[in-house]
This record gives C-alpha cells, structure tokens and sequence, in this order.
C-alpha cells in the first residue's frame, strides 16, 4: 500500500468500531454481549484519543501526552466497570437465571 | 479488526463472541503501536486481552451460558437500531469527508527513539497526580464494592 494513513482513516476506523459496540448494545439482548459492546464503545474512543495524539503533535515534535494519560485513566476506569458490572451480572444470575434483558421486566410500565 | 468487531456482535454463541472480542482487542493494540504509542498498546494487551477477557469467559464458564436460537426477532428494536445506526454512521461519513484538515498526513517525529513510558509517566506523576490519586481510590471502591456484591446472600 502506497498511501500512508492519515488523520481520517483512524478515525474512521475508530467510528466504525464504535457504530459497532453501539450495535450490539442497541440489537443484542443478551447482558453480557451488551457488555462487550460497551467495551468496544470504550476502545474505538480511546483509538481516536491516541491518534489525536500523534498527529496533533507538539511543538517540541513529540505526540501530545495528555489525550495518552486520558487513555489510561479510560482503561482503568473501564476495567473497575468491568468488574463490578460482571459482579451485578453474577448476582442477577443468582436470583433471576436468565441474562436475557427481555426477561428482566420488574420496572416495565 | 472490524471484522471481529462485527463478530463480536453477531455471533450467536457467547464464546465466540468473546474470542471475537480478544482477537479485536489485540489488533487494536497493533493500531496503537502504528501510532507509536507503546505503552497504550501494552497496556491494552495486558489489561484487555488479559485481564477483562478472563474475566469474561470465567463468568461465561460460570454461567454455563448456551448459545441462544431461535429467540424470535424484536422486530422494532432491529428498526430503531438500524435507523440510528444508519444515522450515526451517515454523520460520521459527512464529517470525516467534510473536513480536509482531518487528511493530514503523519507528521515524523522529532526523537523517534521515543521513551514514552517515561513520558506518560512524567506527565501521570506531574500534571494529572490528583487524577491519578483518584482513580486509585476508585479501584479500591471497586474491588470492594465487587467483593460485596459477590458474597452469597445480601444483607
């Protein structure tokens, strides 16, 4: 490939992996592939943070830090939600069997 | 990668669908590392790829999960999910062709031996120490909140 990738393409890419995550929490009704689509939400952001980052570069000509220091507070935020939104998905389990969203209608009008 | 993005999605066995989602973490990772961002990419491998997707399977593995057939179709929520999708992604298109100042090409580094650690470190200890110090309150939280929620009965 001849053309070098630029701003564009990774935010396109970034996009489309988020208009994916959004897909599969707005389609899927199972909690836990809802879940991994809220990763994957997290991921295509963290993907255009860092590719601000390299081409927004500054003016000593290295890549812009901050947006790299938002993306690991991102990963360790996101990791502390993993976690406790697994733990919430163990205990629905133990009370309800089911990790169908559709099942789960104690607050439906 | 968005390939394994889509199958993430829309696979029916929640297994795959967490292979899928390994497979897109890694080659994620691959896309920080073109963008020099070592450490990112590292991280992404460590935390991602191992940690979050461990977990993952081991609550799939302790849910004995089956893969899901023949759960008939919610035909308004397929509509929705496709018009705001098809509205996203039309919006997305229109910015990234509408602006050329996006079509900039990779800039070289001026030290392309690059010790970025160092400098997300210097910059985590420096300007975002108070940031830094509050997310490490917020993992405690976490994991004790996590221990909590896990114990047998809920007082």
């Amino acid at each position: 490939m001849d053309a070098a990738p630029t701003l564009a393409h990774y935010l396109a890419v970034s996009g489309l992996l988020f208009a994916i995550g959004l897909a599969g929490v707005l389609l899927r009704r199972n909690i836990l592939i809802i879940f991994m689509g809220l990763e994957l939400m997290l991921n295509a952001a963290n993907l255009s943070l860092v590719a601000f980052s390299r081409y927004h570069l500054t003016a000593a000509g290295m890549p812009n830090y901050d947006a790299q220091v938002l993306v690991f507070f991102i990963i360790t935020v996101a990791a502390a939600e993993v976690a406790v939104g697994l733990a919430i998905i163990v205990a629905l389990f133990r009370v309800r069997q089911t990790t169908h969203v559709e099942d789960l209608n104690a607050l439906k009008f | 990668m968005l390939a394994f993005g889509a199958g993430v999605v829309f696979l029916r066995n929640p297994v795959s669908s967490a292979m899928c989602l390994v497979m897109a973490f890694v080659s994620l990772a691959a896309l920080f590392v073109t963008l020099d961002a070592f450490f990112i990419g590292i991280i992404q491998i460590l935390v991602y790829a191992g940690a979050v997707m461990v977990l993952f399977l081991f609550i799939i593995m302790l849910l004995d999960l089956k893969s899901e057939e023949a759960r008939k179709l919610n035909v308004t929520a397929w509509i929705g999910g496709g018009v705001v999708l098809g509205g996203f992604v039309a919006l997305l298109a229109k910015v990234l062709l509408g602006t050329p100042s996006l079509a900039a090409l990779k800039q070289p580094l001026a030290d392309p031996s690059l010790d970025d650690v160092r400098a997300v470190g210097f910059a985590l200890f420096s300007d975002f120490n108070l940031p830094f110090q509050i997310v490490g309150v917020l993992l405690l939280a976490a994991t004790v909140g996590v221990v909590l929620l896990s114990k047998k009965e809920l007082k």
